[in-house]
C-alpha cells in the first residue's frame, strides 16, 4: 500500500509541475488537451482529487466545447469516486447544459447516462425515467431507427432500478449485466467500472453466498493493468467483506473490509465509508466487541449525518435545477413568442402603410393623368371649336360685327404667332397691337374664348410649350427655367404653377412622362429592328 | 440518518404535546388541522389545500389560522419548496402585532423558532427563540409561562445539539427538564418531561456518559408511564437497551426491545420501529443468534428502505409536478399565441395580397392613361 500512496504522491507532484509548466507556456494546443483528458480519465479512479485538477484546468484554458464537456463530465466521476454527489450533480448537470448546447448527440447521450446513473443513487428514480425519456426523444428525432448504444444502456440501467426497488434483484443483475456488454462493446472504460460496481453490489443479493464470492473474487484478481481501479477495488472488497461476515469468517470479513477502509480513506469516500464502518460495526457486535461496536456505531453516525446532508442537498440542486430550468424554458417559449408577435406587427403595420402609401400615390397619380387628359380633350376641343367660328354676336356691348369679325381673325393670327411669349405682353400692349381699346379686347376674349386676358395668354403660352416639349426632343433636356423664360413667363415658379394648374400635373412629371415615352417609343423600334 | 430522522420525529411529537393544551376550544378545526398535518408527509399538496381553505376562511380565529399556516409551512417543507415554506413562516410572523395576548406571541415566537429549526437554518432559529425568551423573561406572571419557556428550552436543546453538539445541548436539556417539572400539577405535562429526559440520555449516551444514559432513560420510561404514552415508553426502551448492550448485556437489550416491539406495534411508528428491529438484530448477532439477526436486519432493511421510498416519494412527486406544471404552461403558451401567430400571418398576406393587387391594378390603370397620353 505504502508503494502505491508514493506512486501516488510521485503522479501528483508531475501533474503540480505538468500543470505549472502548462500555465507559463502561451501556446497551449489542443492536443496538449486531450491528453491531460486522457490522463485525468487514467487515473480518475485512483487519485479523484488529482484528477479533477487536471480536469479544472482544462475547463478553465480549453477553447474546446468538446473537451470542457469531457472535462465537466470527468469532474462530476470525480466528485462520485469521492462519494461527494452534490458537487457530482452540479458537475454533470453543467455538463449537460454545455451538451445540450452543441448539435453533439453522441456527447449528450454520454452525459445522459451518467445524469441517470446519478439521480438513481439518489433515489430521483421519476426523475431519471423522465430524463431518459427525454434522451429518447432527442434520439428519435435525429435517428428514428438506430438505437444508440447509450439509450439501450440507459434503458437497463433504469430497468435494473427498478427491479432493485422490487427486489427483484436477479433480474436487476441481468439487466446491469446488458449495460455491461452494450459499454463492453463501445469499450467505454468508465461506464465498463461503473457497471462493474453495481454488479458487484447486487451479487450478493442474487447469487448465493458462495457463488457472489467466486465472482467477486475474479473479478479481484483480474491482471492489474486491465483495472488497477483502486475505487472498484474499494467496492469489491466491501462486498467481500459482506460475505464472509455471512459466512461468519469475521476474522476474515474485518480483514476485507480493513483494506476497503484504507482505500475510502485514501480516495477519500465518506459514503463507502460510511457503509465499510457499519460493516465493521456488525462484525465486531458478532464477535461481541460492544466497545468496538460503539466505536464503529460513532464514526458511523457521523457519516452518516455527512453523507445524508451531502445527498439531501444533491437532491435539492437537482430540484432547484429543474426548477429553474423548467422556469427558463417556459419563459423562453413565451419570449420567444412575444419576439414573434413584435416582428410579425411591425411587419403588419408596414404592409398596411406601404398598401395606403401606395393607394394614395397611385390614386395621385391616375388623377393628375386624368387631369392631362382631360386638359389635351379640352385644347383638342377648343382647337375644333376655333376651326368652326363663332358667330354669335355679344350682347352686353355693342361691338359692330365688322370690328368684331376682324378682331377674331386678328386673334387667330395672333394665338398662331408666337408673340404671346413675350414676357411684356399684357391686355393694354395686345390692345394697341391689334389696334383696339381694351374693352373691345377683353370682352371678344371673355365671350369668344370663355376666359379672362390672363388665362387666355397663360394658357396660349402652355400649350405653345407642351407642342415645343413634344415635337422638339432637344427641349426636354431644357431647365425649367429656360422653358419658363421661352414660353414668356417672367420666373420658374410662376410657370410651375401656372402649368400645374392648366394641365393638371406639374412641368416635371409631364417632362418625365414625355422622356419615358420616348424611352418606349425607341425600345420598341429596337424591338421591331431586331424582329 | 437514522438517528437524524429520530430527532425530527421527537421534535413532532413534542410539538403534538406541548400545542395539546392550548387547541382545545375549536373541536372541529382542530381535527381538520390534525388531518391536514398527517398528510403532511403523505400527500403535501393535499395538506397544503386543506390548510389554505382554514386560513381563508373569515371565520377561523387568529390562533388557528396561525396553525394552518405553521401546516402549509410544513408541508412545503416536505415538498423541498424551501423559500414557500419560509414564505409562510413570514406569514406567521406577521401575525404578530395583531396579537395582544403576550403568551400568545410567544407561543408565536416559539413556533417559527421551530420553523427554522426544521428547516436547517439554525441561527435564524435561535434568533426567534431569543425572541420569546425576552418576552418570557419580561412577563410578570411566571407560573402561567412555564410551559412556554420548557418549550424554548427543549428548542434550544435541539437546535444547540446540531450546531454545536451534545455538550452545550444537555444544559438546555436539564433547564427544559427543571421547567416542565414544576408543570406537572397538568399530568400530560409528563408528556414532555419524559421527552426531555430521552433526548438528554440519547445525548449523553453519544458522549459515553452511560450511567447517567441509563438514569435519563430511566426517568423518560418512568413519566411516559404516568400518562401511559407508549410511543414515548417505546422510545425510551430503545435508548435503555441500547445502554444495556453497550454493556454486552444483550440478553437483557433484548428483553427490553422486546417489551418496546408491544408498545410501539400498536403506534404504528416507522422510525421507532425501525430504531428497534435494528437493536434487536443487532443484539441477537452479538449472541450468534443468527436466525433471529437475519429475521430482525430484513425487517430493519425492509423499513429503511419504506422510509427512504416515502422520503423521495414528495421530492419525486414535486419534481414531477414542476416538469407537468412547465409543460401545461408552455402548453398554454402555444394554445394562446400560435393562433395569434397564425391570425398575424394570414393578416399579413391578405394586406400583402392587396399590395400586390393594388400595384398591378394601378400600373395597369397608369399604363393605360400613359397611353391614353400618347394619343
Amino acid at each position: 500500500m505504502s508503494t502505491f500512496i508514493e506512486k501516488g504522491m510521485h503522479f501528483s507532484y508531475c501533474y503540480i509541475f505538468m500543470l505549472l509548466f502548462c500555465w507559463v507556456s502561451p501556446a497551449q494546443n489542443t492536443s496538449d488537451f486531450s491528453e491531460m483528458l486522457q490522463d485525468a480519465t487514467q487515473i480518475l479512479y485512483e487519485q479523484p482529487k488529482q484528477s479533477f485538477k487536471i480536469v479544472e484546468h482544462i475547463i478553465e484554458n480549453s477553447e474546446s466545447q468538446s473537451e470542457i464537456i469531457k472535462a465537466q463530465l470527468l469532474a462530476a466521476r470525480s466528485f462520485y469516486v469521492r462519494g461527494e454527489y452534490n458537487s457530482a450533480v452540479e458537475a454533470a448537470l453543467e455538463a449537460k447544459k454545455l451538451a445540450e448546447a452543441t448539435n453533439d448527440l453522441d456527447m449528450q447521450l454520454e452525459v445522459n447516462i451518467f445524469g441517470i446513473q446519478i439521480l438513481s443513487l439518489l433515489n430521483l428514480d421519476l426523475a431519471a425515467a423522465k430524463y431518459h425519456e427525454f434522451t429518447e426523444v432527442i434520439s428519435a428525432n435525429l435517428k428514428p431507427a438506430v438505437d444508440h448504444p447509450y439509450l439501450l444502456a440507459g434503458k437497463a440501467f433504469l430497468e435494473a432500478n427498478k427491479f432493485k426497488e422490487e427486489g427483484n434483484f436477479v433480474q436487476a443483475l441481468e439487466s446491469l449485466e446488458t449495460a455491461h456488454s452494450i459499454f463492453r462493446k463501445i469499450d467505454h472504460k468508465l461506464l465498463i467500472t461503473e457497471t462493474e460496481g453495481a454488479i458487484a453490489e447486487v451479487y450478493l443479493k442474487a447469487l448465493t453466498i458462495d457463488s457472489t464470492n467466486l465472482r467477486l473474487q475474479q473479478m479481484l484478481e483480474r491482471p492489474a493493468e486491465k483495472y488497477s481501479n483502486e475505487f472498484l477495488k474499494m467496492v469489491i472488497l466491501n462486498q467481500l467483506g459482506e460475505v464472509y461476515f455471512l459466512k461468519q469468517n469475521y476474522s476474515k470479513a474485518i480483514e476485507f473490509y480493513n483494506k476497503a477502509l484504507a482505500i475510502s480513506e485514501k480516495l477519500p469516500n465518506s459514503k463507502y465509508k460510511y457503509q465499510i464502518v457499519e460493516g465493521l460495526a456488525l462484525n465486531s457486535m458478532a464477535m461481541e466487541d460492544s466497545d468496538n461496536f460503539y466505536a464503529y456505531k460513532k464514526i458511523g453516525n457521523v457519516l452518516a449525518h455527512e453523507v445524508a446532508l451531502d445527498e439531501e442537498n444533491a437532491v435539492n440542486t437537482v430540484f432547484n435545477y429543474t426548477n429553474t430550468n423548467h422556469t427558463a424554458k417556459r419563459d423562453q417559449v413565451k419570449a420567444q413568442y412575444l419576439r414573434n408577435l413584435m416582428i410579425l406587427g411591425a411587419i403588419l403595420v408596414l404592409v398596411v402603410l406601404t398598401w395606403l402609401a401606395l393607394r394614395f400615390r397611385y390614386n395621385a397619380r391616375a388623377k393628375q393623368y386624368q387631369d392631362f387628359i382631360k386638359y389635351f380633350e379640352k385644347r383638342q376641343k377648343v382647337i375644333r371649336d376655333v376651326k368652326r367660328p363663332k358667330t354669335e354676336i355679344s350682347k352686353s356691348l355693342n361691338i359692330p360685327e365688322e370690328t368684331e369679325k376682324l378682331l377674331i381673325r386678328k386673334l387667330d393670327q395672333f394665338e398662331n404667332s408666337t408673340h404671346f411669349t413675350k414676357q411684356e405682353m399684357s391686355l393694354a400692349s395686345l390692345a394697341s397691337q391689334l389696334d383696339t381699346n381694351t374693352k373691345y379686347l377683353s370682352e371678344i376674349i371673355n365671350t369668344h374664348k370663355d376666359k379672362n386676358f390672363n388665362s387666355y395668354i397663360n394658357e396660349l403660352r402652355i400649350s405653345y410649350i407642351i407642342d415645343k416639349l413634344k415635337s422638339n426632343n432637344t427641349y426636354l433636356q431644357y431647365k425649367i427655367s429656360y422653358l419658363a423664360e421661352e414660353s414668356g413667363f417672367s420666373s420658374h415658379s410662376s410657370f410651375a404653377t401656372v402649368f400645374k394648374s392648366v394641365t393638371g400635373i406639374s412641368p416635371t412629371v409631364f417632362i418625365d412622362l414625355l422622356k419615358t415615352k420616348n424611352k418606349s417609343k425607341v425600345l420598341e423600334s429596337v424591338y421591331e429592328r431586331t424582329e | 440518518m437514522n438517528v437524524q430522522n429520530n430527532y425530527i420525529q421527537l421534535l413532532l411529537l413534542a410539538s403534538l404535546f406541548l400545542v395539546a393544551p392550548y387547541l382545545c376550544a375549536q373541536e372541529d378545526t382542530d381535527s381538520i388541522l390534525r388531518a391536514a398535518d398527517k398528510l403532511t408527509y403523505e400527500n403535501p399538496d393535499k395538506a397544503i389545500e386543506i390548510a389554505t381553505v382554514l386560513y381563508e376562511n373569515p371565520a377561523t380565529s387568529d390562533k388557528y389560522k396561525i396553525n394552518a399556516l405553521m401546516t402549509i409551512s410544513n408541508a412545503y417543507s416536505s415538498k423541498r419548496d424551501y423559500e414557500k415554506s419560509l414564505e409562510y413562516v413570514f406569514k406567521i410572523r406577521s401575525y404578530l402585532p395583531k396579537i395582544k395576548d403576550k403568551k400568545q406571541q410567544i407561543n408565536i415566537l416559539n413556533k417559527v423558532g421551530s420553523q427554522y429549526n426544521d428547516l436547517k437554518i439554525y441561527d435564524k432559529s435561535i434568533d426567534y427563540l431569543d425572541e420569546a425568551f425576552a418576552l418570557l423573561e419580561a412577563y410578570p406572571q411566571k407560573d402561567s409561562t412555564l410551559q412556554l419557556l420548557g418549550y424554548n428550552y427543549i428548542l434550544r436543546g435541539f437546535v444547540y445539539r446540531e450546531q454545536m453538539g451534545c455538550d452545550v445541548a444537555l444544559k438546555y436539556f436539564d433547564k427544559a427538564i427543571e421547567t416542565y417539572n414544576k408543570t406537572l400539577h397538568n399530568p400530560i405535562m409528563n408528556a414532555n418531561v419524559s421527552i426531555c429526559y430521552y433526548n438528554k440520555g440519547n445525548c449523553l449516551f453519544t458522549l459515553d456518559r452511560v450511567e447517567e444514559a441509563e438514569q435519563s432513560f430511566q426517568k423518560s420510561i418512568v413519566h411516559a408511564e404516568q400518562i401511559n404514552a407508549q410511543s414515548l415508553i417505546a422510545f425510551a426502551q430503545k435508548g435503555l437497551a441500547e445502554v444495556k448492550s453497550r454493556r454486552g448485556n444483550y440478553r437483557e437489550a433484548i428483553d427490553v426491545l422486546n417489551s418496546a416491539i408491544t408498545n410501539s406495534e400498536k403506534v404504528g411508528d416507522l422510525v421507532l420501529n425501525r430504531g428497534l428491529y435494528e437493536g434487536l438484530s443487532n443484539n441477537h448477532l452479538a449472541l450468534n443468534d443468527w436466525e433471529n439477526y437475519t429475521l430482525y436486519r430484513e425487517k430493519f432493511l425492509k423499513l429503511q428502505n419504506e422510509t427512504r421510498i416515502s422520503e423521495r416519494k414528495s421530492i419525486n412527486q414535486s419534481l414531477l409536478n414542476i416538469t407537468i406544471a412547465s409543460a401545461s404552461e408552455i402548453e398554454r403558451s402555444h394554445a394562446l399565441f400560435k393562433p395569434l401567430q397564425i391570425g398575424l400571418i394570414i393578416l399579413i398576406v391578405w394586406f400583402l395580397f392587396l399590395l400586390i393587387r393594388l400595384v398591378l391594378t394601378s400600373e395597369k390603370k397608369l399604363n393605360r392613361l400613359k397611353k391614353e397620353l400618347k394619343e
